[in-house]
């Protein structure tokens, strides 16, 4: 009964303004105003792009050697930091948006998990990248100045190609003794060779996405071809075999895009 | 007494703005390769003028920063050295000991945090420290601006310098600071080199190899043109600590026994070595590295070859260099070595 005398007296405050005419005319320019600022919301969408790491299932925990590649090998994750380059999104309405020149994902540094607030002119249906750089990309000091401290953390010697690391990972694993070692799976451009990896994933497209997911699967960093690191010790930068294994394995199955 | 009533005459009578009317500077232009060393950055309201970099080295040279007028910053960093202290620990005005390394300043203008455990966030703030530091100047701010505004001469430079009528902690910081970013150093044997304008020998060259491979795996942490990564990290020295680095600042327990990584630019220079200066020769330090030091929760996975139980057999484990090796990394190390920059005149008072 009280809901319905609310709306009752809602309807004569509304027949009283309309019977003004300047009021009439102000009520139809402010409903004017709200509808077509509300068409322009509409037409624009805007999303986070989120770097997720994983080891299976889970998401990935740091610190802790409670993980197990295809070898056998119990390991731990200490330190994670890689580069994604040429991130392009694909839209509905057939554009396509190069970002960035390259994101550098660190775990240490949280702000480098997420990009916020990306505005985009139709939802997204596909997206490619690239793990690390393009060969024409991946050259000494290019990137000298950069933020994060990037150059100083991922500079690759040229003694060993020149470049930048792909990828840093780094954490302990047990040896067939049961000991426990440190691994540093450094990937980059040994000797010029280009290890990177290019990607191209459809997703499902819909106005109501506000994130896209880069998601990781460490483990399979490790696995098919299997990966041991009882075999390859803990330093492989010198390792055109250990290179190339890692970027079969990469170019698999280790990322996923939703 | 006295110098209570010339510092109280002074909060009275000075006017910290000066007038702007015709007030002018002259740059300063650092001259270094930019194509290989990166910008150096530097506050937006403390860049490099000749008369602010002029009354920085007057500041850095002059006691008067001191409780008794006995040391200056030059006294534990000495252009000889590098601008570091080749004692262990450097002596205070009451002859207190510290109990760190005086830090190198050469190329200090590339860092982005200061002090061995990252205390400071830029060279201004770091200048705050030692000068009330009780085992190092021992003295107070309100009492160096108060000798300092008694000194025609400095209200004059700090005129030139910043305008100012009165002189303060901030602007002091701000000239030292000045100084401090020109203390470059780029023409060492190694950038000669680079430059190709000197061959290498062998031994450098294979220490080159050592350095810049996991073979030594000097580089991950040494590995730009200022030979540091502005990062911490536990180098493998200690089981337990006695020093927690930079805890001290984060709190953080990852963060017990990491320091911050040193340039190695002037190592032959700047003995002794690591934090604590316990190594007193650069073949000690290889051969702590060259051992793979020893574990601790927070050593970092770059010391990938720790030596102590459960992390390895003491003797089988390490780098595992040979003697020639090891000689030729240190044949490396010493082309590190800049003699314009522990001469430059530019550098002395």
């Amino acid at each position: 009964m009280a809901s319905n005398k609310i709306l009752l007296k809602n309807k004569l405050f509304l027949s009283n303004i309309f019977n003004h005419k300047s009021m009439r005319a102000f009520v139809l320019i402010i409903f004017s105003f709200i509808f077509f600022n509300s068409c322009e919301t509409d037409d624009e969408i805007q999303i986070d792009i989120c770097f997720r790491q994983f080891v299976g299932e889970n998401q990935l925990e740091l610190n802790n050697i409670t993980y197990e590649n295809e070898a056998g090998n119990l390991y731990s994750v200490e330190r994670f930091l890689y580069v994604i380059s040429d991130l392009t999104l694909y839209f509905e309405n057939g554009d396509f948006m190069v970002l960035d020149n390259y994101y550098f994902i660190n775990l240490d540094d949280e702000n480098s998990l997420k990009v916020k607030n990306i505005d985009i002119p139709s939802p997204c249906v596909s997206v490619s990248f690239t793990y690390g750089f393009p060969q024409n990309k991946n050259i000494t000091n290019l990137y000298l100045n950069d933020e994060n401290n990037f150059h100083n953390l991922m500079l690759w010697p040229t003694t060993l190609g020149g470049g930048y690391h792909y990828m840093k990972l780094e954490g302990k694993y047990l040896d067939n003794y049961g000991e426990q070692k440190f691994y540093n799976t450094h990937t980059g451009g040994l000797n010029g060779n280009d290890y990177s990896v290019s990607y191209f994933f459809d997703i499902e497209a819909s106005e109501e996405k506000s994130y896209i997911y880069i998601d990781m699967n460490i483990n399979n960093i490790y696995n098919d071809p299997v990966y041991d690191f009882n075999y390859y010790g803990s330093a492989i930068m010198s390792s055109e075999e250990a290179q190339s294994i890692i970027q079969v394995n990469v170019l698999e199955d280790v990322f996923s895009v939703s | 007494m006295k110098k209570f009533l010339i510092f109280f005459l002074l909060i009275v009578s000075c006017d910290p703005d000066g007038d702007d009317n015709d007030f002018e500077t002259t740059p300063y232009s650092l001259i270094y390769p930019s194509d290989i060393f990166p910008i150096m950055l530097m506050p937006e309201d403390n860049f490099l003028t000749q008369e602010g970099v002029f009354l920085g080295k007057k500041l850095f040279f002059d006691p008067i920063l001191s409780s008794d007028n006995s040391i200056s910053c030059a006294s534990c960093h000495i252009q000889e050295h590098s601008f570091s202290d080749p004692n262990q620990f450097s002596v205070g005005v009451n002859g207190d000991l510290g109990f760190r390394n005086a830090f190198s300043l050469v190329n200090i203008g590339w860092n982005s945090s200061f002090n061995w455990d990252g205390s400071a966030s830029s060279l201004e703030n770091q200048v705050f420290e030692p000068v009330s530091n009780p085992i190092e100047m021992a003295n107070n701010w309100q009492q160096v601006e108060a000798d300092l505004n008694a000194s025609s001469e400095y209200r004059d430079l700090f005129k030139q310098a910043f305008n100012i009528d009165c002189i303060d902690s901030t602007h002091v910081a701000k000239a030292i600071a000045q100084f401090e970013r020109t203390l470059i150093s780029y023409n060492s044997r190694y950038d000669k080199w680079s430059r190709g304008e000197v061959m290498f020998t062998n031994e450098e060259l294979d220490g080159l190899n050592i350095f810049t491979t996991e073979r030594g795996d000097c580089f991950h942490c040494h590995g730009n043109i200022n030979f540091m990564d502005n990062s911490f990290h536990n180098n493998a020295l200690d089981e337990t600590f006695s020093d927690l680095g930079l805890y001290e600042v984060t709190g953080n327990d990852l963060d017990k026994g990491l320091f911050k990584t040193p340039t190695l630019r002037n190592v032959e220079f700047s003995a002794p070595y690591m934090h604590d200066g316990r190594f007193n020769t650069l073949d000690e330090v290889i051969d702590h590295y060259n051992s793979g030091g020893v574990y601790s929760s927070t050593v970092d996975p770059l010391m990938k070859y720790v030596n102590s139980n459960p992390y390895g057999i003491p003797g089988q484990t390490g780098l595992l260099l040979t003697q020639q090796e090891k000689n030729n990394l240190k044949a490396f190390l010493l082309t590190l070595s800049d003699e314009e920059f522990i001469q430059n005149t530019d550098f002395q008072p």
